[in-house]
């Protein structure tokens, strides 16, 4: 995570010396990761969906799509060939 | 006039007619007065019917607008709040039927001993809680307790697929009522003395008191005529039907016309106080701006 400079307009700025923006940076640390989490959380049925896209048929339904990053890998391009 | 007439045939004459159908048995032979909507409001089924609705509308909305006020705060204060939100509102560019075909890939149940190719029970067996069918199941996860009729397990699983869908819309329409708000008032706030929480409690949230009642009206009306999860995660099986399956039900599959005019009629009133509620607060503001 890259250290980030924060525009909140209401704070004068006098009142912010260098050191405290450190301090601020790691106050909102929880602030990152909860929106972190909650954006994976909320991308993870979608990957899911891609993913499957590129897995033969028959191994959709027996095995979990994020089973398709072990080797061996089995990805096809044939789902998209037969729609087209 | 060729207005009127067009109102007329498009949307009067249909509207009138599912009504006269509605006071007539299955295939409007004969008229039986107000026993279809009696047969709704004392059916078993058909009450369980009514509370799964209720059960939408109350915890969709509020899980919605919940969720999406809590992106648009948290997302308001980082940089990369664009990408954050994007990522929060691909669902609301998906197919509600694509939707359904997603969870049925995280929800996939297979019997104990099986490989799980469903992320939930994948995970369940993973730490070693037993797999557990979501979308058929109506006791509470890992117990044998049946809690009382809407508060199924499948009911909350399906319930939880439209709060992915909308909590996108919600929070960019919630997001667009923050940015609104006059960064003077804020400030002054701070002045006085007030804490963030403050702020959110007293201030913000007041002012953005509008667009959450816009949102939250909207997402009523869709609650009330949710139709395509229930069917393509379900069909309305296991104790899931809405009151829009139940329609196409007696409609397509039981061919009683009659129930499914009570039905229709019974969701159109449901949803005209919201109708009106949300023209009413449109007409203000425009008399405010």
């Amino acid at each position: 995570m890259t250290v980030k400079t924060l525009d909140e307009p209401a704070v004068a700025p006098s009142s912010r010396p260098g050191l405290k923006s450190i301090g601020r940076f790691f106050a909102r640390i929880p602030l990152h990761i909860v929106i972190i989490v909650l954006a994976l959380l909320w991308m993870t049925p979608t990957v899911g969906l891609l993913v499957s896209s590129f897995r033969p048929a028959n191994l959709i339904s027996t095995t979990g799509w994020w089973t398709a990053f072990q080797t061996p890998f089995q990805f096809t391009i044939e789902n998209y060939s037969s729609v087209l | 006039m060729p207005a009127f007439a067009f109102v007329g045939i498009y949307l009067i004459y249909p509207a009138v007619d599912t009504f006269r159908v509605s006071l007539y048995n299955a295939n409007t032979t004969r008229f039986i007065g107000l026993e279809n909507y009696k047969t709704v409001f004392t059916n078993r089924a058909m009450q369980d019917v009514l509370l799964n609705n209720i059960l939408w509308i109350v915890l969709f909305t509020v899980l919605v607008l919940a969720l999406g006020l809590l992106f648009a705060v948290l997302a308001g204060r980082v940089r990369y709040e664009p990408v954050a939100k994007s990522i929060i509102f691909i669902p609301m560019a998906i197919s509600f039927v694509a939707a359904a075909v997603i969870w049925r890939f995280m929800y996939a149940y297979q019997p104990p001993g099986f490989t799980q190719y469903g992320l939930l029970n994948a995970a369940a067996t993973a730490v070693g809680l037993p797999p557990t069918a979501w979308l058929n199941s109506l006791n509470i996860p890992y117990t044998n307790i049946v809690p009382p009729a809407p508060f199924h397990t499948n009911n909350v699983a399906i319930i939880a697929v439209g709060v992915w869908m909308w909590t996108g819309f919600a929070m960019v329409v919630l997001s667009a009522g923050l940015k609104g708000i006059s960064k003077e008032v804020l400030e002054a706030a701070r002045v006085d003395g007030a804490n963030e929480f403050q702020i959110f409690r007293r201030v913000t949230l007041p002012l953005i008191s509008p667009t959450i009642a816009l949102v939250a009206t909207t997402m009523v009306i869709q609650a009330l005529k949710i139709f395509d999860i229930v069917w393509v995660m379900t069909a309305g099986n296991y104790n899931t039907d809405v009151i829009a399956t139940m329609m196409y039900k007696q409609l397509f599959n039981y061919q009683n016309f009659g129930q499914a005019g009570a039905l229709a009629v019974i969701l159109f009133f449901a949803i005209v106080p919201f109708i009106f509620i949300s023209i009413n607060r449109f007409k203000t503001q425009e008399e405010n701006r």
